[in-house]
């Protein structure tokens, strides 16, 4: 073999290599995801909703056991006793004045929670995202100076609140530093920013993050997450209706 | 003989013609009549509308609500209504004053979202505003301390519930946090506007405030004068606000406030231009049926001029035929329009569902009024149009000679 054909096919062979030790979409994801769930949690927090009238902040504990069963008490003066229960695919909404709890489905899943720029569904999560999208990696850039994967995720069925998105996750340890939803035309709905992440018991996840409905005039909200316990034991009937009711 | 003596004769003589004249006059002017009665029953009925469920005569709100009022800016409550209540019931111009809270939400039913507007009402204090029994349709108005609702019999098909059921509301707060309510149904109302009864319910003004954590506040006061001199009350309204330091509030008056009022001014010109063209269509008729009667009577005139009657008596004699005939059928098109209109204004005249289609203050059903003052009008303009009808070609005819007027 000429020298000419050797150096060729040695840099092919470097290059090949080179791209098969880049993670696919699917990897990032799996890899990212395996960082922010945990068995189970309690986490302690607040979402800070500023818009044209001012700034509220909004306090609430949560209770999350896997990806599918969150509970959400609320403790701020102004939302004192309201909760959230999501079970499996069902999210119930309890207020202290109502005598029945409100099942919220289908496109109220979108709603804005209490006028924020998260919607129902972006507060309780869900299913992991591999279940519903497909997941491909479109390149390597840079954002706020840490060196991230892009990954295109596609809806694979019209159950999802957001068609498409884009994830930044950072190169090194697999977490998720930015992300924009889309609508079904390609039109930007929102954007996720990881102002802060935290490592705790072995996870890496945001404990500070900022969300922007860039469809409205709003500065965005802030969800902050002061405390969070991870592996606790939580008793089944946390997530049950009758509980929710109590 | 008298002129006018020949011509009440020459009036009986020929019943059938005078007959004929009579009622084309008489149709005109009752189609006239009807017409004013029926727009002058709209602008009462938005009227009626605008003041008791819109914006009353003078609507007082927060001034950052009236600038962000496509925001639902519930945050912006006229605070310690109770004592400017007091204040605003002080004034001579006041006669009512209704303070309310209203409330925008949604009651989720599966995967719908079916949208209510709820009417937080002083009900006592509303006695005096307005007779609320008049909207129930079955059940009764809901008491003051009780979660109760009388609900827009329409809405209440839709979110599948009767008397005796309950619904949840979905609401925001005065702090802009997120509230549900359950409501008991107690009546089903029947409002004049079909929108209302497709969206809304009254519920008490107390619980209305508790649901939305109004701390006391109300979202507005709906202030009724006399109705004679708004922008008048307007400014008396406004003199009370800088005496107490109420700055913060504004008082509209329904001409600005009220999408009906503006309703009514979009549709002046276009109800005018109806009026005109049944003037004119009512016009012709007359004016046809006279002078084909005295065409028809060329030879008539041939004959009377022969027998020496001059052509001034000729013009006088078929003038006055004109003028008892165009004053008597005025008057019986007037009477009857006016008698048709005073029996729809009591049964009213029903659009059925219609109306719910038109986002305006018009009820489904409207009652045409009677004003004294259109019957003279329309009475006086119908006996010009056919007395001047009749004067023209009487003195065509009186020119004619005795000998060209008897060949015809």
């Amino acid at each position: 073999m000429k020298p000419t054909y050797m150096l060729t096919a040695l840099m092919l062979a470097v290059a090949a290599a080179a791209f098969a030790q880049d993670p696919s979409g699917d990897e990032i994801i799996r890899r990212m995801e395996d960082n922010q769930t945990f068995s189970s949690a309690y986490m302690e927090g607040r979402m800070i909703i500023a818009d044209r009238f001012g700034e509220r902040t909004v306090t609430f504990e949560m209770y999350a056991e896997g990806e599918e069963r969150f509970l959400i008490e609320f403790t701020s003066r102004d939302e004192q006793g309201q909760r959230i229960l999501r079970r499996e695919d069902n999210l119930y909404l309890y207020y202290p004045d109502a005598r029945e709890v409100i099942r919220i489905q289908g496109a109220a899943l979108r709603d804005s929670l209490f006028g924020s720029d998260l919607s129902y569904e972006d507060m309780t999560g869900g299913r992991g995202i591999l279940d519903d999208y497909t997941a491909e990696r479109i390149g390597r850039s840079t954002v706020r100076g840490r060196d991230v994967w892009e990954v295109r995720l596609d809806a694979r069925t019209t159950n999802v609140p957001y068609p498409q998105q884009i994830y930044f996750v950072d190169v090194d340890d697999y977490v998720l530093i930015e992300s924009h939803q889309f609508a079904r035309n390609g039109r930007k709905l929102k954007e996720t920013e990881m102002l802060e992440i935290r490592e705790q018991d072995g996870y890496r996840f945001p404990a500070h993050m900022r969300i922007t409905d860039v469809t409205r005039r709003s500065s965005g909200t802030e969800m902050v997450f002061d405390r969070i316990d991870t592996g606790i034991s939580i008793p089944a009937s946390t997530f049950s209706l009758e509980e929710l009711s109590w | 003989m008298k002129l006018h003596r020949i011509a009440l004769r020459n009036v009986f003589r020929n019943g059938r013609r005078s007959v004929l004249s009579l009622t084309a006059v008489a149709v005109a002017a009752m189609s006239i009549t009807l017409l004013f009665s029926v727009l002058a029953g709209i602008q009462d009925d938005v009227r009626h509308n605008s003041w008791n469920f819109d914006s009353g005569e003078v609507r007082i709100r927060h001034g950052m609500y009236d600038e962000y009022e496509y925001l639902n800016p519930v945050q912006y409550m006229v605070d310690d209504h109770e004592s400017l209540v007091t204040a605003l019931l002080d004034m001579d111009e006041v006669e009512a004053v209704s303070p309310r809270v209203s409330i925008a939400g949604v009651t989720i039913q599966n995967s719908r979202e079916i949208a209510s507007f709820g009417m937080g009402f002083d009900l006592e204090r509303e006695r005096d505003f307005q007779d609320l029994s008049s909207l129930v349709a079955s059940g009764r108005l809901p008491e003051a301390g009780r979660n109760e609702a009388i609900v827009g019999f329409r809405l209440a098909r839709e979110l599948g519930i009767e008397i005796g059921d309950s619904f949840t509301v979905l609401t925001q707060t005065r702090a802009r946090a997120s509230n549900a309510f359950t409501l008991d149904v107690v009546g089903l109302a029947d409002f004049p506007l079909g929108a209302l009864s497709s969206s809304a319910y009254i519920l008490p003004l107390d619980r209305a405030q508790h649901f939305v954590r109004s701390q006391g506040g109300v979202t507005e006061l709906l202030v009724k004068g006399g109705g004679r001199d708004t922008e008048g009350l307007q400014a008396a309204i406004e003199e009370r606000f800088a005496t107490l330091g109420r700055d913060e509030l504004n008082a509209t008056p329904w001409t600005v406030a009220s999408g009906g009022y503006a309703y009514l001014q979009m549709a002046g010109p276009i109800y005018s231009m109806f009026a005109l063209v049944f003037f004119v269509l009512g016009s012709t008729v007359i004016i046809n049926t006279t002078m084909m009667t005295v065409h028809e009577r060329t030879r008539e005139i041939g004959t009377l001029s022969a027998l020496g009657m001059k052509g001034r008596d000729l013009v006088r004699l078929f003038f006055t035929e004109g003028a008892v005939l165009g004053l008597a059928g005025s008057a019986l098109g007037v009477l009857i329009g006016a008698a048709i209109a005073l029996v729809l204004g009591r049964v009213g005249i029903d659009f059925g569902t219609s109306m719910e289609l038109i986002d305006m203050d018009i009820s489904n059903v409207l009652y045409p009024a009677v004003n004294a003052g259109t019957l003279v009008f329309v009475f006086a303009y119908s006996s010009v149009i056919a007395t001047a009808a009749s004067f023209l070609p009487s003195r065509r005819a009186a020119k004619l000679s005795p000998v060209d007027a008897l060949r015809g």
